[in-house]
């Protein structure tokens, strides 16, 4: 059955069409890959998914319902978590503190019905969690330095972790191996590979085409905010559409 | 963890030591001009700490809050006058009368740094024409008079000590209230908001609601200021919660440190020093006000608070609030 369905989903900025009818649908449980050249309006989806923007027309159907017009708190509650291309961290907090944010609905303070019910949990309850989470993405030895401190492939996994920690059953990953080297996003690979087990369906966008390759089940291809190919690594490597937009770069390299 | 080691070590005993200091003052300066004028620092220090949270811990710069004193002031007052209530209670209908005011400029909270700190001081401005030319609720620039001292549970605090340990005590309490709210999941979240607010929407964090929020518990102690203000003085007047006491508490928290709550406290200390003391300069007092930012602008963003970190050999975070 499917999690997520998009019908039309278009957004236009003025006279320029970021995303244009884009219609696909992703299974509970795959890794689907989101290729394209610069500026084909990838990280765009990615903002209308998580309700950082709203689609000028369209739908998003997550789990059956539409969500197109919740805005991101909202949909964090629906279950779509996201990373961003540039991080989004508090750099004067712990790497665990910034983990422990993504747990934010669950905090007692979130929430009127969490701070009058009995559904809050203690803020040392989810610093145990983020813990836990912080050492299964490989930040254990970093999780008492300041965010500000880390490097950018830490950065990166602290992001991640933070959008586990939410319990995400749609993670989107904007570009989560940008500027790691190859056995740093060969550990990112293994950390992505591991989560349909524990219940979360991925979208990656990213532009290193072995790490995308070799990780996804399907891959959607943008151009100019058009999909135009929807296939396994193996079709898409095929596709004369694709390979005239990306000149052949995809190479042999599946 | 150094931070918990620094706090269980340095800060907490410092302040309970700095607490038990002023605590002394009471008996020590009995009667005296000195006691009346640490009643008013800590009086404006209050109004000033719900303005600390507001532009420290939340990023939101607001530049009408004498309007929430006031708004305190008269919410209790009338409580006082016209119902006879005792002064806890008074509280209670200053923080409503406070908090309605909050919901009024809710609206104003969707726009930004520069522009919601023009909006803040429009709205300032309004509520002080509103106390103005509401002669029948205010008194107006005559003012209400005769307002009685603070009494609670029977007990009437006459004296200057009894009051200074009134204002004291509350003053504590919201400071404590307030450092043990920004160790909690609110403060967590407001951390993430005023430094990337992106990762906090990401994060399911209701940015607009947390916003209110921080503004909501930042008109409290004013509030609470506005209800001492009265009864310490007997008489409040309008021309006490125009745009210059505003612009007065910005002061104070930019002068103290706006990361630092006690910074609020040593702002207004040396804000009502400079307004009080050298009578002959008193005329001139908003020229030192602004030489004064200026100068720790340039030389200690982080204000007073940043210096005595640094003194103390810890390293301070200096940093200007982001807006």
């Amino acid at each position: 059955m499917s999690l997520l369905e998009l019908r039309d989903l278009t957004k236009t900025f003025g006279s320029v069409a970021a995303v244009d009818g884009v219609e696909t649908s992703l299974d509970e449980g795959e890794i689907r890959g989101l290729i394209g050249p610069n500026g084909a309006g990838k990280t765009t989806v990615v903002n209308l998914l998580s309700g950082f923007l709203t689609p000028t027309r369209g739908r998003i159907e997550f789990d059956g319902r539409a969500v197109e017009r919740a805005p991101a708190h909202l949909r964090v509650d629906h279950g779509i978590g996201r990373t961003f291309q540039t991080p989004q961290l508090c750099v004067g907090l712990s790497t665990l503190d910034n983990i422990v944010l993504g747990s934010h609905r669950r905090l007692g303070t979130a929430r009127l019905r969490n701070v009058l019910g009995r559904r809050r949990t203690s803020l040392a309850t989810l610093r145990a969690e983020a813990a836990a989470v912080g050492e299964r993405v490989g930040l254990g030895g970093l999780l008492h330095v300041p965010a500000g401190a880390l490097s950018y492939g830490h950065l990166r996994l602290t992001e991640i972790a933070r959008a586990l920690m939410a319990q995400p059953r749609l993670l989107l990953l904007d570009e989560p191996v940008a500027g790691m080297n190859e056995a740093e996003s060969a550990e990112v690979a293994e950390i992505v590979r591991a989560l349909p087990g524990g219940g979360t369906t991925v979208l990656v966008i990213e532009h290193d085409m072995p790490f995308v390759m070799g990780l996804c089940s399907r891959i959607s291809v943008l151009d100019r905010g058009r999909l135009i190919a929807d296939g396994t690594p193996a079709e898409i490597q095929h596709d004369p559409q694709v390979e005239a937009v990306y000149l052949g770069t995809l190479g042999d390299v599946a | 963890m150094a931070s918990v080691t620094r706090r269980r070590l340095v800060e907490w005993p410092l302040t309970a030591a700095v607490l038990v200091a002023l605590y002394a003052l009471a008996p020590i300066y009995d009667g005296t001009f000195f006691l009346s004028f640490m009643i008013d620092v800590l009086i404006l220090g209050l109004a000033a700490l719900g303005l600390q949270h507001m532009v420290g811990d939340a990023g939101v710069l607001n530049l009408g809050q004498a309007a929430f004193f006031g708004l305190g002031a008269y919410g209790g007052v009338w409580a006082l006058q016209h119902w006879h209530w005792t002064t806890l209670p008074a509280f209670g209908a200053a923080i409503v009368v406070a908090l309605a005011g909050a919901i009024v400029m809710a609206p104003l909270l969707r726009l930004r740094g520069v522009y919601f700190a023009m909006a803040s001081f429009a709205f300032g401005a309004m509520l002080f024409e509103v106390f103005g030319q509401w002669v029948s609720f205010t008194g107006g620039e005559n003012g209400l008079f005769l307002i009685p001292f603070p009494r609670i549970f029977g007990h009437t605090f006459v004296s200057n000590r009894d009051v200074y340990l009134l204002v004291l005590t509350v003053s504590a309490l919201c400071y404590g209230g307030l450092a043990l709210l920004m160790r909690s999941g609110y403060g967590l979240s407001l951390h993430a908001v005023r430094q990337s607010e992106n990762g906090a929407r990401a994060s399911g964090v209701n940015v607009a609601r947390l916003r209110f929020i921080a503004v909501a518990i930042g008109v409290v102690p004013p509030a609470l200021a506005g209800v001492l203000y009265a009864q310490a003085h007997s008489i409040v007047q309008s021309t006490i919660f125009g745009n210059d006491q505003s612009v007065a508490l910005i002061t104070m928290v930019i002068i103290g440190g706006v990361a630092s709550r006690w910074g609020a406290f040593a702002g207004a200390l040396i804000a009502q020093y400079i307004a009080v003391y050298p009578q002959s300069i008193a005329q001139y007092r908003f020229l030192l006000y602004g030489a004064l930012i200026a100068l720790l602008m340039i030389l200690l963003p982080g204000g007073i608070a940043s210096l005595a970190r640094t003194l103390a050999g810890a390293h301070g975070t200096l940093r200007r609030p982001r807006l």
